[in-house]
């Protein structure tokens, strides 16, 4: 998993400079990175909500 | 004569040979009658047919047009898909049960009239609680019930609706109708409690991952995209909606992140992906409602697919919960349903070449001829959750995940699933690529054929730079998404847990008050919940209760009636 990460980021940077290029615009650099905030986000809240809401036991309404 | 012929109920009558028929001979009528029905559909002329005389109205029960047209088709090719895939099913009673289902659906996309759409309306609830409760798995029959009572009541605002829209001169048509009355609203709360629409959406993660393995499929596929098609044929421009979708793609995606059951983990994906289909009939015009067909077709594929891809593991293993697969490798026992449930992913994600890409991007078209820019922003999000969600941690934790000697040598003579099953999803998994490979073939299934030009380069990479962003992001924090054997809480909280106390202290006083006033119907109905939610503590509870409980609804509301009227 741990050279999985080096290769994904790899790819995802040579991704977005083609992005930049190829669209021969300024990179939109907020969109651009949503991917990767969003999954931030999603963790975030997950920490932050989602294990507030968990139920006490494993099957909480039997 | 064929024109008269009405799919939906061809189906229904088709149902009731399958008990009669011997074992070797049901398999094959069983898939033969779905490809009979599409051949059906797809000659059908364009016309309003089927109208019967009922006092001064006349009833349309078969109105054929490109809208209905397009849902009829996904809803065929769904049944048919499901049905090969179920075939290991043994239990007729779920196939029966799934084409009833099925042609009360079509019931309710051929519907002229609000009468005719009523009543295939209620007879869709009805199959729909028989097909859970089919299962006969021991959380079915509540949560079974718990989607009926929740059914019933919106049903019952659609005939409050119904009539009341009747009664003020609206006619009983079934067209594009304005929200300017409380008649109107009763129709769309109808509407949006069967879509699912947030906080009315409970009962979807809570009764579709205790159906059987098919039995979801069919759930998945009918209830909420019918909600889709009537609120595209009545509310279409209404912007509440386009408001209410984006809300609701996003909670549903931010629900199935925190999910450990695969299947509830999906169930949650349908709350977010019928947002986008909400929110495309809330954009309205061509686009919108173009956009909320084209997803509703796309979606219909592609969760089916999914829904039969954690089946799959299901049936194989007998475990649904993450935290019991995960490590456990099931990615050497199970390749090949694997590679199929991992093109439902990509599909859902909206990833190039595959049919939720062009879908979205016809959604996302409309939504930027408005100017929407913080609703684009909201389904981008809901995007990148889906791809989060259902094609990373889902598959992640399911086939692979970290190995642990013990978790192998539990799942070490797991085998792939029949191949009926593997056929079923096949059709689909060619559906979602045939369909993002040549995007015009949505031509065949939308309201107003257009020139899709979804595919450009700026698209493409942004697309694909989203969705690598969101697996560097997995790659770094999965740990963090390690799926936990626990259950979330949800709004149905407020129902199930939070007015317990009230109710069991309310239901005594109301006793004590009906000893004093005498046997009054409306007290006799209060008293009889008491016994209901202590049968229930007790670990049984039935349908007369529920009744009494929709009875003191409707008491209720017809007090209210008299009173300001």
């Amino acid at each position: 998993m741990k050279g999985l990460r080096w290769i994904l980021l790899g790819v995802w940077l040579v991704g977005l400079l083609a992005e930049s290029l190829l669209t021969k615009q300024k990179l939109p650099l907020p969109y651009a990175l949503l991917g990767l905030i969003g999954t931030f986000g999603f963790v975030l809240a997950y920490e932050l909500f989602g294990k507030r809401l968990l139920a006490r036991k494993e099957d909480y309404y039997a | 004569m064929p024109e008269a012929l009405h799919p939906g109920l061809l189906l229904m009558v088709s149902a009731l040979l399958i008990p009669l028929l011997p074992n070797r001979l049901r398999a094959g009528y069983l898939v033969l009658v779905p490809i009979a029905v599409l051949a059906l559909l797809m000659n059908l002329p364009e016309g309003q047919w089927l109208r019967v005389p009922l006092l001064d109205y006349t009833l349309t029960l078969l109105r054929v047009d490109r809208l209905s047209m397009g849902f009829a088709l996904a809803f065929v090719i769904a049944l048919g898909a499901g049905m090969g895939y179920g075939l290991p099913q043994r239990d007729w009673r779920e196939h029966l049960l799934a084409y009833l289902y099925a042609g009360s659906t079509l019931g309710v996309t051929f519907a002229g009239d609000l009468l005719t759409l009523f009543v295939f309306w209620e007879m869709m609830a009805l199959f729909a609680t028989l097909l859970i409760w089919s299962a006969r798995r021991t959380d079915s029959y509540r949560a079974g019930l718990r989607y009926l009572i929740y059914h019933l009541i919106g049903g019952l605002f659609l005939l409050f609706g119904i009539l009341g829209h009747w009664a003020g001169g609206g006619g009983l048509e079934f067209n594009a109708l304005a929200l300017d009355s409380v008649w109107a609203w009763c129709i769309l709360i109808a509407f949006v409690i069967n879509a699912g629409v947030p906080p009315f959406h409970t009962w979807l993660p809570d009764a579709y991952p205790t159906a059987s393995v098919s039995g979801i499929v069919y759930l998945g596929a009918f209830t909420t995209k019918a909600s889709v098609y009537v609120l595209a044929r009545g509310f279409a421009g209404a912007e509440v909606l386009m408001w209410a979708g984006a809300v609701m793609a996003l909670y549903g995606v931010v629900y199935a992140t925190f999910q450990n059951d695969m299947r509830r983990l999906l169930s949650y994906h349908i709350v977010s992906q019928v947002g986008y289909m909400v929110c495309a009939v809330g954009v309205g015009g061509v686009q919108g409602v173009n956009g909320a067909t084209a997803h509703a077709f796309a979606h219909i594929m592609y969760k089916s697919l999914l829904l039969m891809g954690a089946g799959a593991v299901l049936f194989a293993t007998g475990k649904e919960k993450l935290s019991d697969l995960t490590g456990g490798e099931l990615y050497r026992r199970l390749p090949l349903s694997l590679m199929l449930y991992l093109i439902g992913a990509l599909s859902i994600a909206g990833v190039p070449l595959f049919n939720g890409f062009v879908s979205k991007a016809i959604i996302t078209e409309g939504l930027e001829t408005l100017g929407q820019k913080a609703v684009y922003l909201m389904l981008t999000i809901a995007s990148v959750g889906t791809f989060l969600s259902v094609a990373l941690k889902l598959a992640y934790f399911a086939w692979f995940g970290k190995p642990g000697p013990e978790r192998v040598a539990q799942y070490q003579t797991v085998q792939e699933v029949p191949r009926s099953m593997h056929l079923g999803m096949a059709v689909l998994a060619v559906v979602c690529v045939g369909m993002g490979v040549a995007p015009s073939l949505f031509n065949w299934i939308l309201p107003y054929p257009e020139a899709l030009a979804v595919y450009s380069t700026d698209k493409v990479l942004t697309t694909m730079n989203l969705f690598v962003g969101t697996s560097v992001g997995f790659a770094w924090l999965v740990a963090r998404l390690q799926p936990k054997p626990k259950e979330i809480l949800d709004l149905d909280w407020f129902y199930r847990r939070g007015l317990y106390p009230f109710v069991a202290w309310s239901v005594p006083a109301v006793r004590r008050a009906s000893r004093r006033v005498g046997r009054l119907t409306l007290a006799r109905a209060l008293a009889r919940s008491r016994d209901w939610l202590e049968a229930r503590s007790a670990g049984s509870f039935s349908v007369s209760d529920a009744i009494v409980w929709i009875a003191l609804f409707l008491l209720v509301y017809i007090g209210a009636y008299l009173l300001v009227r």
